[in-house]
């Protein structure tokens, strides 16, 4: 691994305007920053940064001079950060071939795109090899469909744990059993679903609701024991921060693949992730001396998804493809024996709706496969976005074909913990089916032994006799539903094919159905009689450009910013529709009245309640701000997820305005949180008193969130 | 990481005396929303030893010789819930008491002693014996026998939840024999009546439970318990536990052959002759869960529940509590006159008292007035604790209303989110363990 200080990387140079006309319009872009984002498809990232071309021909005019650009040009003007700088991933992007790129430094993007499209798989592995993120992100915005499908299934990029991955033929998918309190007993029930569904060949990778060493620890080792149980061969992964593994794998804890999520931008890699190149460096170091997987080639399983810069602000004026391809310039300095795309994630603000998310993952994919990365992908929705169930599976066809390493299995698409929408088992399988491919083969010959996959007359794979079912796991049907019995959105397991049968579709349909419902529902003040709300606006003038920007919801309108005063109660109590009016209209008649009882007995003063449209959770900080109180108690509408009943769900953000004399400068704000309120959480009537518990508790101690519960202990 | 919990449960009975320690995590079933104990891991289980029984009762000495060498590496100071049971013959005998006295000493004020409850019995064993396999076929009702030393324990359940209970005097220890022969070397009262009347005091023994079990007349001095309620045995499938029911799975699995005396009493025989009771076609192939252990099990890992997480306690730290009378019930739409009486007519000695909310849960407004009108009879009530149970998570609310929002401070604790209000007439409260409150219920007669 070369040093990073080793890496050269021309000087940057001044921001230089690009023009061109073309049948008698002019087109000007001032930088190449510009010009990049430009030439992308219109993503709404792009167009919240103010980086998306604003009509279809001068994105086509962006891209026509782009494609004459050569790749020396690229390379001598590398993307600097908001003070003209060049950070760490940018410096990493350029370890290059440079034998491979003086060969092919003269041609412009769009010759080279034709070389692509001609040659052998053999010499495009060899041009990625050659490519910095920049130039692969500028290709892939001249290509369309199929020529991102057509260049990236030419390359394969296998690696080797204990399975072999990403062989010709295969389609694997990492197990990701997640569960909103890391129950054991449910994490089991879901490692055995996605086992018998032949998932899991890449990794079982589990998202920790807690990221702590011994919680982390705790998890590892719960899943080392399921894989010894089950036989399966493949590999674990605890998906805590990249610090908290490596103290695992010191305390001897089976940290057999470590995992990281990682940005574009050195800002958002070391603001944001708290991760640095030296950091990293030195987890490789320590994998390859400890790892506990002998035969493993690679050790490393990065996350990335189109967007995370933009939503960070540190994003530096480049767009979302660019400072994706970045974030795979820097994954290419490990070797990873898997990257794992997850665009869609973040919601609306950065895809707004199918096309957006199936363009960003074939370009992804394109991109990670070009730069010699083992890729998997995806594609995944919040419902607060439009991208919808159909879109997805569409996206994974597409990459299907393009020949995607793996994907994931959230088991009936529904992930328990963050409220969002994967790929599936089912979907896999379907994938495999549809597409003639097989699970990596040391799996598959497990598989077969235990009736998961059988071997037809003709050597063909198929779902074999025990396909779906997780009992097979079970020691007895007690034990299976002791497990189900822990389990969230686990309704029922059975199959028609290799689909879930239809009543489970119906059903998990309907609550998504239900769940947009209630993200689409508006305030509605008559619907809690008996408050006298003071009504406020903020700045999103409307539902959709509420939901598609977070900044908007989170700052007082004109009006009623020039209403609102100093006051002089110690706390004051706002309602906010957030992702979920119903959750308002479903628990704030019953709550505040408590709230506001409680407090008066306390003798706490308030200010009139008020009643927010389209608001965000930091709408908090410029109420305290201008009323000039406290504390601020938002009650909110959360992000609904898979069930209809929570999509009802509530949120009490205790925002603190943490005095001078505790904390000194700008004025900061400290938040304490109460979730998960409505009829099937915590009930309004009880939540009352446990925010005037935890009000009183921030007044008395001058803090919130971690600082109140350490002095709170 | 989860908080855990340490429990720990002794079961002197008529024949052996177990003791078994576990841990478990608490955690919160992210379906029901209750917090709940996670599958224990055992600590420990050391063997049972045979309950040492003298002509005037139990030896006590040797009872707390044998508990401090199982506790010489267990503290039980951080025990947080379980529970001690004498059972059977030891109940009865005439120094029970102050072997409950002593235990009490020794093991603190976080364990119940219950004896003879044989309701509580037949409870706990269905628990430790059937209760996993009832849960996992919530539509097929289990009818567990625990039959021990001194009694055979019945409990009929369904869907983890104990229906109706009874207990028979029909156990081993009736009958005692030297050891390998079939001489006789002493009987209970029970064993001197049986073999009066027969020479095969097993046969007769089994002839009768199958009599109870159809619903025919057996003779009076058999029945400690009749059914504590009405009992459909029919479509039943039969568990067996206790010392008894472990011989007759043993002789299950491995064959018949003919019945000793190895163990000095007529175990061995029961386990035969129940090998040929009529209905054994109704015992499943699979064993329950603990075998001669069950009653141990039951009131180590089952007779505990947790507390919801948002509850109310008084500010004078008055927890654990033992032998809290549950006196009665209040929907929260009574009226003053129906609250202030079940509140303050309680008898004046009583320093603690429970009582159980039912019904629908109530609207804001219920809520308030029932907590305002409670608030006022909790002030006639001096310095006696009231504690309130319900099953739904309104806790802290309610404990605001009838403290008035803490500026009348009471006496009184709020425990929600308490799955099952069954007919128990006392409970225990534990130490409350990350803001849960671990309670026992008992006294089902």
């Amino acid at each position: 691994m070369i040093p990073l200080e080793k890496i050269p990387v021309p000087e940057p140079k001044p921001d230089a305007p690009f023009a061109t006309t073309l049948v008698d319009r002019n087109f000007f872009f001032p930088s190449l920053k510009a010009l990049l984002g430009a030439a992308d498809f219109s993503k709404a990232g792009d167009r919240n940064a103010g980086l998306a071309a604003p009509v279809e021909v001068t994105r086509e005019a962006a891209r026509h001079i782009l494609s004459g650009l050569t790749l020396a040009f690229l390379h001598d003007h590398p993307l600097t950060d908001d003070h003209g700088r060049i950070d760490d991933v940018m410096r990493v992007n350029y370890a290059i071939d440079r034998v491979e790129f003086d060969r092919i430094a003269t041609l412009t993007l769009g010759e080279l795109k034709n070389y692509l499209l001609r040659a052998e798989g053999p010499a495009v592995e060899a041009v990625g090899r050659a490519l910095t993120g920049v130039m692969a992100a500028a290709l892939a915005k001249l290509c369309d469909t199929h020529e991102l499908i057509a260049i990236a299934r030419k390359i394969h990029r296998p690696t080797r744990a204990r399975t072999q991955i990403g062989l010709p033929g295969t389609l694997s998918s990492r197990l990701q059993p997640n569960h909103p309190t890391d129950d054991p007993r449910g994490v089991a029930l879901l490692v055995y679903a996605g086992l018998s569904l032949g998932s899991g060949d890449a990794i079982i990778g589990l998202n920790p609701a807690v990221d702590t060493v011994e919680s982390t620890g705790a998890m590892l080792r719960h899943l080392d024991a399921l894989r010894r149980r089950t036989g399966a061969p493949t590999q674990i992964c605890v998906l805590s921060h990249v610090r908290t593994q490596m103290e695992c794998l010191r305390r001897g804890d089976p940290v057999e693949i470590l995992f990281q999520s990682l940005a574009g931008t050195g800002a958002t890699l070391t603001g944001e992730f708290d991760v640095t190149i030296e950091l990293l460096d030195a987890a490789s170091a320590l994998m390859h001396e400890r790892g506990p997987i002998r035969e493993a080639q690679q050790f490393f399983y990065f996350e990335t998804g189109q967007g995370s810069e933009f939503t960070y602000g540190k994003h530096h004026g480049i767009d979302m493809a660019t400072t994706e391809a970045l974030c795979y310039g820097l994954a290419r300095r490990y070797d990873p024996f898997m990257v794992n795309n997850v665009t869609g994630f973040i919601g609306p603000e950065t895809h707004l709706d199918n096309f957006e998310m199936i363009i960003s993952n074939l370009q992804d994919h394109f991109m990670g496969k070009l730069l010699g990365l083992p890729m998997g992908m995806a594609p995944c929705y919040t419902l607060h976005s439009q991208i919808t169930l159909e879109g997805q599976q569409m996206a994974t066809q597409l990459l299907a074909a393009a020949g995607s390493n793996f994907y994931m299995d959230v088991c009936l698409n529904t992930d328990r913990m963050l409220a969002y929408f994967d790929t599936s088992g089912h979907d896999d399988q379907t994938l495999r089916e549809i597409h003639g491919r097989t699970p990596a083969p040391e799996y598959l010959d497990w598989a077969i032994t235990r009736g998961i996959f059988a071997r037809g007359p003709d050597g063909s794979i198929q779902r074999g006799p025990h396909w779906g079912d997780p009992r097979i796991f079970c020691e007895s049907d007690a034990e299976y539903d002791e497990l189900r019995r822990v389990t969230p959105s686990f309704p029922d397991f059975t199959h028609a094919g290799p689909r879930p049968a239809e009543h489970i579709s119906r059903e998990l349909k309907f609550h998504q159905a239900a769940a947009r419902e209630a993200i689409a529902s508006e305030l509605d003040p008559s619907r809690m009689p008996g408050i006298a709300f003071r009504e406020i606006a903020t700045r999103a003038t409307s539902k959709a450009a509420h939901l598609n920007s977070p900044i908007l919801g989170a700052l007082l309108g004109a009006e009623s910013r020039a209403a609102l005063g100093p006051e002089t109660s110690r706390i004051q109590i706002a309602a906010a529709d957030g992702l979920s009016a119903e959750a308002i209209h479903h628990n704030v008649g019953e709550l505040v009245p408590v709230l506001l009882e409680g407090l008066a007995a306390h003798g706490i003063t308030t200010g009139q309640p008020l009643l927010a449209r389209y608001g965000r959770v930091k709408l908090a900080e410029d109420i305290a701000a201008l009323l000039d109180c406290e504390l601020v108690i938002l009650l909110i509408g959360e992000r609904p997820g898979g069930t209809a009943l929570a999509s009802r769900s509530l949120s009490a953000y205790l925002c603190y305005r943490v005095p001078s004399d505790v904390c000194s400068g700008t004025t900061q704000f400290e938040y304490s949180v109460i979730s998960n309120i409505y009829s099937g959480g915590l009930p309004p009537l009880e939540a009352a008193s446990v925010i005037l518990e935890k009000s009183l508790a921030i007044l008395h101690h001058r803090a919130a969130g971690n600082r109140l519960e350490e002095l709170a202990a | 990481m989860n908080p855990t919990a340490r429990l720990l449960g002794l079961d002197v009975g008529s024949t052996t005396t177990h003791l078994l320690a576990a841990e478990a995590a608490i955690t919160r079933n992210c379906v029901t929303g209750r917090r709940e104990f996670a599958p224990p891991v055992i600590l420990a289980r050391p063997p049972a030893i045979f309950t040492p029984l003298t002509p005037d009762g139990i030896d006590v000495a040797a009872v707390m010789a044998q508990l401090d060498v199982w506790l010489a590496a267990i503290d039980p100071e951080t025990f947080e819930a379980g529970g001690v049971l004498l059972t059977g013959l030891a109940a009865e005998a005439k120094n029970a008491t102050a072997l409950r006295t002593q235990l009490r000493t020794r093991l603190g004020n976080l364990l119940i002693a219950a004896a003879a409850d044989p309701h509580f019995e037949s409870w706990l064993a269905f628990h430790g014996s059937c209760g996993r396999l009832s849960t996992a076929e919530p539509d097929q009702p289990f009818l567990n026998l625990d039959v021990g030393g001194g009694t055979t324990n019945l409990a009929l359940g369904q869907g983890g939840e104990v229906l109706a209970t009874a207990s028979l005097w029909i156990g081993a220890r009736h009958v005692r024999f030297d050891p390998g022969t079939r001489r006789v070397i002493g009987t209970s009262s029970i064993g001197a009546r049986v073999l009066a009347a027969t020479d095969e005091p097993a046969k007769f023994f089994v002839d009768a439970l199958t009599a109870f079990l159809a619903g025919r007349a057996i003779p009076d001095w058999l029945v400690d318990a009749p059914w504590s309620a009405s009992a459909d045995l029919a479509g039943a499938r039969i568990t067996l536990s206790g010392g008894v029911g472990e011989l007759f799975y043993a002789r299950r699995a491995k064959g018949r052959e003919p019945a000793g005396t190895a163990f000095g009493d007529l175990g061995e025989m029961l386990a035969e002759c129940l090998l040929d009771a009529p209905w054994i076609d109704r015992v499943p192939a699979e064993s329950p869960s603990h075998g001669g252990r069950a009653t141990v099990a039951g009131i180590t890992l089952h007779s505990t529940e947790l507390s919801g997480a948002t509850i109310h306690l008084d500010r004078s730290d008055r927890l654990p509590l033992t032998d809290v009378p549950l006196l009665g019930q209040l929907a929260f739409t009574a009226d003053e006159a129906e609250i202030f009486r079940t509140i303050t007519g309680v008898p004046a000695d009583l320093s603690a008292v429970a009582i159980s909310l039912v019904g629908d849960p109530p609207d804001r407004e219920q809520l308030r007035n029932f907590g305002a009108a409670a608030g006022r009879a909790l002030a006639e009530a001096g310095d006696r604790v009231t504690v309130f149970l319900t099953g739904h998570d309104i806790g802290k609310t309610l404990g605001n209303y009838l403290t008035a929002w803490g500026t009348s401070p009471r006496p009184v604790i709020v425990l929600d989110e308490i799955p099952t209000l069954t007919s128990a007439r006392f409970l225990q409260l534990g130490r409350p363990v990350a803001s849960t409150v671990p309670l026992t219920l008992y006294g089902l007669q």
